[in-house]
């Protein structure tokens, strides 16, 4: 395939791509959203009963101090017990106990720690009130959430073991990192999925139908290279400027949320945001893993919506057929677990795949009697797949007939 | 070379474009003529491996035009194609060279060659959106030839040139054709009666007159308008 002149037509094909003005623009105002989007939290306001209490910048600033200052500390007897105590101190007869001076005083400081035990455990404030807070019944609860969860998950026995053995490798007691630019992170990344999947929509939707409608195709295929080395360069050129889209994007996400919140985070247990995910991975490790996931699943997308562009050889109606199934993704929000192969084959899919909670799946992939995360199998099928679509559109490419006109 | 057209027909639905054409074409110029629809671009993109025959073949000294040895060999320009708006003359003649398979090196030196060829040096840097459609023309000239090719498809080249270019580029592929098979349709016999040594006629699909024309036979542009009168 590298025969000779591909690096040169493939850097043609390169230059078609990132000349035309519309791929700043859509880069740029793509920019811009994440860029508000993470700002704009920080800018909003905070009302209770009707009257402002506060800027969210001020309850920010608030909160990450208290974060930073648990940061480091292991999640044993002794924190739980001292966050069970400044809890205890919330009279329990008020409507928001956040209004209160015992909360504001006493309770803030432990309010992460606490947003972690009730999300492991499914404890509301009442139940939380009266746990006798301690190590191994924490662990214990989560247990019993996660077997409740694996169950109405539909999982297999085999699929409870996996689990269970990486439960099992989790370090214990888990300790608390302050996290804050993981955790914001990690929330934009359906956003920054979904963008990256339209901005390559619109950037390569165009790359083999415009050769058709300029009536450059003539020129190309009657060429020696035409019908095989340019197809490729074509391929590689729309596939560089897919991953690099999506490394642009998850970049911008890491050095925005880094500015913003600060660098710490990295060696925290992903339980911390995915509380229901068994893994023994860092934030750190789980943002790599969905930055290499996003460059992956941006190349299927890319080397799809190309060979769709020669299929159908329009870029509106290219474009309408990728914009439909980005849509499809989102208005058919999940399908029933009871319909396990048809809901876990739905949520791998590039439009469904790209959220947290699909990247790092609970219902794993069984083959051969062994388990593996989504995260290791479904990159592997993507780039399977690429492959396939890519000489499937070179059939379609080569069989082109110039003809009418 | 010996360029052999045998029996080639293209048939679409409830219309045949060329009808069971044979031929033979050696080097030097060889002129098509046929009223809009006589089946001439039909026939040269078949010519170019861009449209696959409903049936009969194609070849060169046996190698199928299918093949990427027959590509090789071939320069094309069609009547109507366009441009990458954003590329300039230079960058687009050493994009096709490259799609053609000449070596980086060799295709840069053909370019500015070109260029110089077709009058294009001083504006060899300048995006082909803000060309006329007679530069457009010249810069889609130097395409087809960068590769020295063996054999020369011309569609309707000297459309949107004019007088003065128009004969320019008559003396250009008068003097390629030396070595080169060249086929050079038209609806304008003057474009060709100069410089065709062979003269091929079509009409709604067919060949109607094959072989040379001199001056024994009376006037060219007579017969053609009594033809297709």
């Amino acid at each position: 395939m590298f025969q000779q002149n591909f690096g040169t037509l493939y850097h043609y094909e390169l230059k078609k791509i990132v000349r035309r003005k519309l791929l700043w623009i859509a880069l740029a105002v793509c920019i811009l959203a994440h860029v508000a989007g993470l700002m704009y939290p920080l800018f909003s306001t905070y009302y209770a009963d009707g009257e402002l209490t506060a800027s969210h910048l001020q309850m920010y600033t608030v909160d990450r101090t208290y974060r930073e200052k648990l940061s480091g500390r292991k999640i044993d007897d002794e924190l739980l017990r001292e966050m069970a105590t400044a809890y205890r101190k919330i009279p329990s007869d008020v409507e928001q106990y956040t209004l209160t001076d015992e909360y504001q005083t006493y309770a803030r400081p432990y309010s992460d720690i606490y947003g972690i035990v009730h999300n492991w455990t499914g404890m509301d404030r009442e139940t939380m009130m009266d746990w006798n807070a301690n190590e191994a019944s924490l662990y214990a609860l989560r247990r019993i959430n996660l077997e409740r969860d694996w169950k109405e998950l539909h999982l297999t026995e085999t699929e409870k073991t996996f689990w269970a053995n990486q439960e099992s490798r989790m370090e214990r007691p888990v300790t608390y990192y302050y996290h804050e630019a993981y955790s914001a992170m990690i929330d934009s990344y359906l956003t920054v999925g979904i963008t990256m999947l339209l901005l390559i929509a619109v950037i390569l939707s165009g790359v083999f139908s415009e050769e058709h409608i300029r009536r450059t195709d003539q020129l190309i295929l009657s060429s020696a290279k035409g019908k095989n080395l340019a197809y490729w360069a074509k391929i590689f050129a729309g596939g560089t400027v897919s991953m690099a889209f999506a490394a642009i994007l998850s970049l911008i996400v890491a050095v925005l949320s880094f500015a913003i919140h600060g660098t710490g985070g990295f060696h925290a247990a992903i339980q911390l945001v995915l509380h229901f995910y068994s893994c023994p991975l860092t934030l750190g490790q789980a943002y790599l893993i969905m930055s290499a996931v996003l460059m992956i699943t941006a190349l299927l997308w890319g080397v799809f919506v190309m060979v769709l562009s020669e299929i159908l050889r329009s870029n509106v109606a290219t474009l309408a057929v990728s914009t439909g199934l980005i849509l499809s993704g989102m208005i058919v929000d999940s399908i029933s677990d009871r319909f396990r192969i048809i809901s876990q084959l739905w949520d791998s899919l590039p439009m469904r795949f790209l959220s947290p909670w699909n990247v790092f799946s609970v219902r794993p992939i069984t083959l051969s009697g062994h388990c593996f995360t989504s995260w290791q199998i479904i990159p592997v099928i993507y780039i399977l797949c690429s492959i396939i679509i890519a000489i499937l559109g070179k059939r379609a490419f080569q069989q082109y007939q110039v003809s009418g006109r | 070379m010996n360029l052999q057209v045998d029996r080639v027909t293209k048939q679409y639905k409830n219309k045949i474009a060329v009808d069971r054409v044979s031929f033979e074409l050696t080097e030097g110029v060889t002129g098509l003529l046929g009223a809009n629809g006589a089946g001439k671009t039909t026939l040269m993109r078949m010519m170019a491996g861009i449209l696959n025959p409903t049936s009969g073949d194609i070849s060169a000294d046996g190698i199928p035009v299918t093949s990427e040895e027959y590509r090789a060999m071939l320069g094309y320009l069609p009547q109507d194609f366009g441009y990458y708006p954003e590329f300039s003359a230079r960058d687009f003649i050493m994009y096709f060279a490259a799609l053609k398979g000449m070596d980086k090196r060799h295709a840069r030196e053909k370019t500015e060659e070109l260029l110089q060829l077709v009058g294009l040096s001083d504006v060899a840097d300048k995006k082909i959106k803000t060309f006329s459609g007679g530069i457009k023309q010249r810069i889609g000239i130097a395409q087809a030839i960068v590769n020295d090719p063996k054999i020369l498809i011309l569609d309707e080249p000297t459309s949107g040139l004019d007088p003065k270019e128009r004969v320019r580029f008559r003396n250009l592929i008068a003097g390629i054709a030396q070595e080169t098979i060249v086929l050079f349709s038209t609806h304008i016999v003057s474009d060709i009666e100069h410089i065709a040594g062979n003269v091929l006629m079509m009409r709604d699909g067919r060949m109607i007159y094959e072989g040379s024309w001199n001056e024994s036979k009376g006037d060219l542009e007579e017969f053609y308008m009594k033809e297709f009168a």
